[in-house]
């Protein structure tokens, strides 16, 4: 057993601390890289100056596939050494010289080389900035390289340069086209492209014309006599025959924007100048190629591979699509369109669906809602045209009812006309007649005769079905025309009215025979709820008036046994009735009538002794 | 058919038929006394004195049946012509059995109103003078 502090102990702890520093240490060391890789000096040299847009985009390719390989370890020098405008062989030696004495101590690990003046400059002086570095070319054409013959520690992304590939898509974009036009400049690389044009392209039943060795506007004027039926293909345009030096793009958009004919292109750079497109390879696709090349080459020369190929794929240029009238369904479907502008459809699918199917459904909804408003209207039709005949055949039972009284009615003035009319006729006979008397009865039998043409139309009203349509009434008319038509039945049951209202018209939006119908219905029940008093006992107040809201009373008082609020509530259901042989419908259709009238008809619950009933209609 | 002028009661509440009535009973050469209602009737019997009434059926309050059940129960003998507007089935019967003279229903031509009103006064007549006889 060891003692905690004495020898052993410490012993123990000191080789624990050992054996935790060397993990430590291991750990760390596992961390970093096994073997750090050099940092890489690569030197890129262009022909041209730095804003040529070939160059641009070469230099965003191959600045991405050397950070994608390398990091942050590496070291990229560029040069452009502009040879086209300053071709003399002074300029040429000044840049030896600088190159020289600039990279004589930055030893570097690869040349990328742009285009072919640039390449055979390099090949020319390498061994004064960079001997023995391997040399990458990209962006030249096969006859352009075989031409140079590399030695073999130089790597070359070989460009297609698709002259017959775009002369190809040239043609399915204009299937009716009958001639096709080749323009090339004067420089040396241009007469290759030129030769190369005429050695490649094959385009049965098209008139093919080669046009070089003429000034830039000279390739303008031609070019604007071209109409829709010919294809224009534009090749290296670097120099023209006025010796003048030119920027291939820029005299390339001069000659398209002059063009009649659609103009298509073998470089990427001309798709955007005005071009339609062509089959091509995008600078930034050479400088991918390039910077990849250059990284295998780095890695190890023995295994990189001399030469790979950058393919060439359709590109359009979609503003001149557009422009020209061409049917993109023509277009090949990988073809890589520039300044696409997509149709609403392309580019709000996703919400013109989404906005069709609210609309849809809001569609549906609302139609959904249209049918429902229509079948609850015509319920409500039926609803009304029902009301509207039960009213009706109330009325009709009521008037059944009612028959012998009005009978009664009708008889009075019948009476009064015959005897009149007979004692007219004695009045007549006589010598001499007694015309005053005659002239009295006379008027007496029209005034009769009135009132019973009167009591028909009532009846009439009362019986015809009608329409429920609202006109302006006086209540106080309504009450007191009623009140008559059931008089005779009233006297039969020795019961008296006593009507009370106002002297002036008091006017309400009804319907005449249906609110007859209630006054009808409330007094005759008035005067049922009396039966069993003595005679005189038997009295009906009907009372009509405006209330201080403006809305309108009409209360038919009985002074019978009254009703308990249970059965009050009860009168007003349908078949309910105390009366032998009644339908018991009557209060029922009233209250209906009522409220169709846009007013109520209730007990009045104040009353204690007998029963009062009361309707009120809003104010017209 | 006497020639002298009967006296002949109209009571009928509408006033129209009543003065209607109150022609025809002139044209027949009488003298005709309307009353609008029952009550008015009753009480002025006594001053009136009418040959025959033409009493209407349907009166307000006191109905024509009843102003007859009251005469007869009173002891008066007057001759009654109901007239009604609404021939109600047995109230024929029941006014005749309730001493009516006559039932007419309206509306009422002359003719028919002469011919019961010479029927009644004669057996009246004749009535009131085997009265006076008796």
């Amino acid at each position: 057993m060891t003692r905690p502090g004495g020898p052993s102990w410490q012993r123990l702890r000191r080789a624990a601390i050992e054996v935790a520093l060397a993990l430590a240490l291991w750990a760390v060391a596992s961390a970093a890289p096994a073997e750090e890789t050099p940092v890489r000096r690569i030197l890129i040299v262009y022909q041209h100056d730095s804003l040529l847009p070939a160059n641009i985009e070469a230099a965003s390719g191959i600045e991405a596939a050397l950070a994608a390989g390398l990091g942050t370890r590496r070291e990229t020098f560029t040069e452009y050494l502009d040879l086209d405008r300053f071709p003399g062989p002074e300029h040429r030696a000044r840049l030896v010289e600088m190159l020289a004495e600039k990279y004589a101590d930055m030893p570097l690990d690869v040349v990328i080389v742009g285009a072919s003046g640039a390449l055979r400059f390099v090949l020319e002086h390498r061994d004064a900035f960079a001997p023995g570095v391997p040399i990458v070319f990209g962006g030249l054409s096969a006859p352009e390289i075989e031409e140079i013959a590399p030695p073999p520690d130089v790597f070359g992304a070989w460009s297609a340069y698709d002259i017959q590939g775009s002369v190809d898509l040239a043609r399915r974009l204009q299937p009716d086209a009958e001639r096709l036009v080749v323009m090339s400049g004067s420089a040396g690389l241009d007469r290759v492209w030129d030769r190369r044009a005429r050695n490649e392209i094959k385009a049965p039943g098209l008139g093919v014309e080669f046009l070089t060795d003429l000034s830039l506007e000279g390739f303008k004027s031609r070019a604007s006599t071209l109409g829709r039926d010919t294809i224009l293909l534009v090749l290296g345009m670097n120099l023209d025959a006025d010796g003048r030096t030119l920027v291939g793009r820029a005299a390339a958009a001069e000659i398209a924007a002059a063009s009649g004919a659609p103009a298509y292109g073998i470089f990427s750079t001309y798709v955007g100048v005005g071009f339609v497109g062509g089959s091509v390879e995008t600078f930034r696709s050479i400088g991918e190629a390039m910077g990849n090349l250059a990284l295998k080459v780095m890695a190890d020369p023995a295994t990189a591979p001399h030469r790979i190929t950058t393919p060439a794929r359709p590109m359009v240029d979609w503003r001149q699509v557009r422009r020209w009238g061409i049917n993109p369904e023509l277009l090949p479907p990988d073809t890589l369109r520039l300044y696409y502008e997509p149709t609403a459809w392309e580019r709000y699918w996703r919400e013109i669906v989404l906005a069709a199917a609210v609309i849809l459904l809001q569609s549906a909804t609302i139609v959904a809602l249209i049918i429902q408003s229509r079948r609850r209207r015509r319920i409500e039709a039926e609803l009304a045209e029902e009301r509207l005949e039960l009213a009706h055949l109330a009325r009709r039972t009521q008037l059944g009812e009612l028959s012998g009284a009005v009978a009664h009615e009708l008889n009075q003035p019948l009476t009064a006309i015959l005897a009149n009319a007979e004692a007219g006729a004695k009045l007549l006979a006589q010598e001499p007649p007694d015309l005053a008397e005659v002239g009295a009865i006379l008027d007496d039998i029209a005034a009769d005769d009135r009132r019973a043409a009167d009591i028909i139309a009532q009846l009439r009203r009362l019986m015809i079905k009608g329409d429920a349509e609202l006109v302006e009434l006086d209540l106080n008319q309504v009450v007191a025309n009623t009140v008559g038509l059931a008089r005779s039945e009233l006297v039969a049951r020795q019961t008296t009215v006593e009507v009370q209202t106002g002297e002036a018209a008091l006017s309400v939006r009804g319907n005449l025979s249906q609110l007859q119908q209630i006054v009808l219905n409330l007094t005759l029940n008035a005067a049922e709820a009396m039966a069993e008093l003595p005679p005189s006992e038997r009295k009906i107040e009907v009372e009509a008036r405006a209330r201080d809201d403006g809305t309108r009373l009409l209360a038919v008082s009985d002074r019978g046994r009254g009703m308990t609020p249970e059965r009050q509530a009860e009168a007003f259901r349908p078949f309910v009735t105390s009366k032998p042989g009644g339908l018991g419908f009557g209060l029922s259709i009233c209250r209906t009538i009522a409220q169709a009238h846009g007013g109520t008809l209730d007990f009045d619950l104040s009353v204690k002794h007998g029963a009062r009933v009361v309707l009120v209609l809003p104010a017209p | 058919m006497g020639n002298a002028r009967n006296v002949i009661a109209i009571v009928d509440d509408d006033e129209g038929v009543r003065r209607a009535l109150r022609r025809m009973i002139l044209s027949l050469a009488h003298a005709p006394v309307t009353f609008a209602s029952g009550e008015e009737f009753l009480d002025g019997l006594a001053g009136a004195s009418p040959d025959c009434a033409i009493l209407d059926l349907h009166l307000p309050a006191l109905r024509g049946i009843e102003v007859l059940e009251r005469l007869r129960a009173e002891g008066s003998m007057l001759p009654v012509i109901i007239v009604t507007g609404l021939d109600q089935p047995g109230m024929r019967e029941r006014c005749l059995g309730a001493g009516a003279a006559a039932y007419l229903t309206k509306p009422l031509g002359s003719a028919d109103v002469s011919a019961e009103i010479e029927a009644i006064l004669g057996n009246a007549r004749h009535v009131s003078q085997r009265g006076r006889v008796g």
